[in-house]
């Protein structure tokens, strides 16, 4: 595909990727972590047992994702118009713990999401270098 | 001076130059690399450094709380578009400083 001006929404697909998949990851290893936690009382094996753990697994997969689906956004964007959007994570890892783990959500929380989606939002509509899409 | 503190601003730092490193084994015009580009020694070694990242970052954790560390934390993201801007030419729109700005306000708020 040939250089040009229009918004590159693969990019921005293979971003939603990445954060999606880090978020998963984190709430994988969180999972995984407790599971582990419950058993550190018992023998040695248990140790090793963490980490044939599905969750722990599935959240290394996660983070493979993750790896691969930046890189490729990586070629797709400049890098000061990619990274802030990783500052998603946080809202949806939020999100996560509220729905998944029944965690509180504050008013900070709630103002701190609504200021990053804010900049995330001011950064994708700014005017940047021309960007490539990759095929 | 604290020996976490100074672990905690290494990670910050060396995650702005993991970015850069990445960035720069994806640049357009990149010698073809095994496994789609996994394999461009600037990629490997940004993945190092970020790995890096997170044993600094799990060290620092143990000694700093988690809100200290995400309200410094937030201070990559101006960190890596300057250096972006530096290292790349990037252009860099006043829009952009602002959602940037906006980005770390929020992250600060976030670790109240």
């Amino acid at each position: 595909m040939s250089a040009d001006r229009h918004t590159p929404w693969g990019a921005y697909g293979l971003i939603a990727l990445s954060v999606l998949s880090q978020s998963a990851g984190a709430a994988l290893f969180k999972v995984g972590s407790e599971q582990a936690r419950e058993r550190l009382s018992e023998e040695w094996w248990a140790i090793i047992w963490t980490w044939l753990n599905p969750y722990f697994i599935g959240g290394l997969a996660c983070l493979g994702v993750q790896t691969i689906a930046w890189m490729l956004v990586l070629r797709r964007l400049p890098l000061s118009r990619a990274y802030p959007f990783m500052a998603c994570v946080l809202p949806v890892n939020l999100l996560i713990a509220v729905l998944y783990f029944s965690e509180q959500m504050s008013w900070n929380h709630l103002v701190g999401m609504i200021l990053i989606g804010g900049g995330v939002v001011l950064v994708a509509s700014a005017e940047s270098e021309p960007v490539k899409e990759v095929s | 001076m604290n020996a976490a503190f100074i672990a905690m601003w290494v990670a910050i730092g060396l995650t702005c130059v993991g970015q850069l490193l990445m960035k720069a084994a994806n640049m357009p015009g990149r010698k073809s690399y095994p496994l789609g580009g996994l394999l461009h020694p600037l990629m490997v070694l940004g993945l190092g450094t970020m790995f890096g990242v997170t044993l600094l970052a799990s060290y620092a954790l143990g000694h700093v709380s988690l809100g200290t560390f995400t309200a410094w934390n937030a201070a990559n993201y101006p960190l890596t578009v300057l250096g972006a801007a530096v290292v790349f030419r990037e252009h860099v729109s006043v829009r952009a400083i602002l959602g940037v700005m906006c980005v770390c306000v929020g992250i600060l708020l976030f670790s109240l």
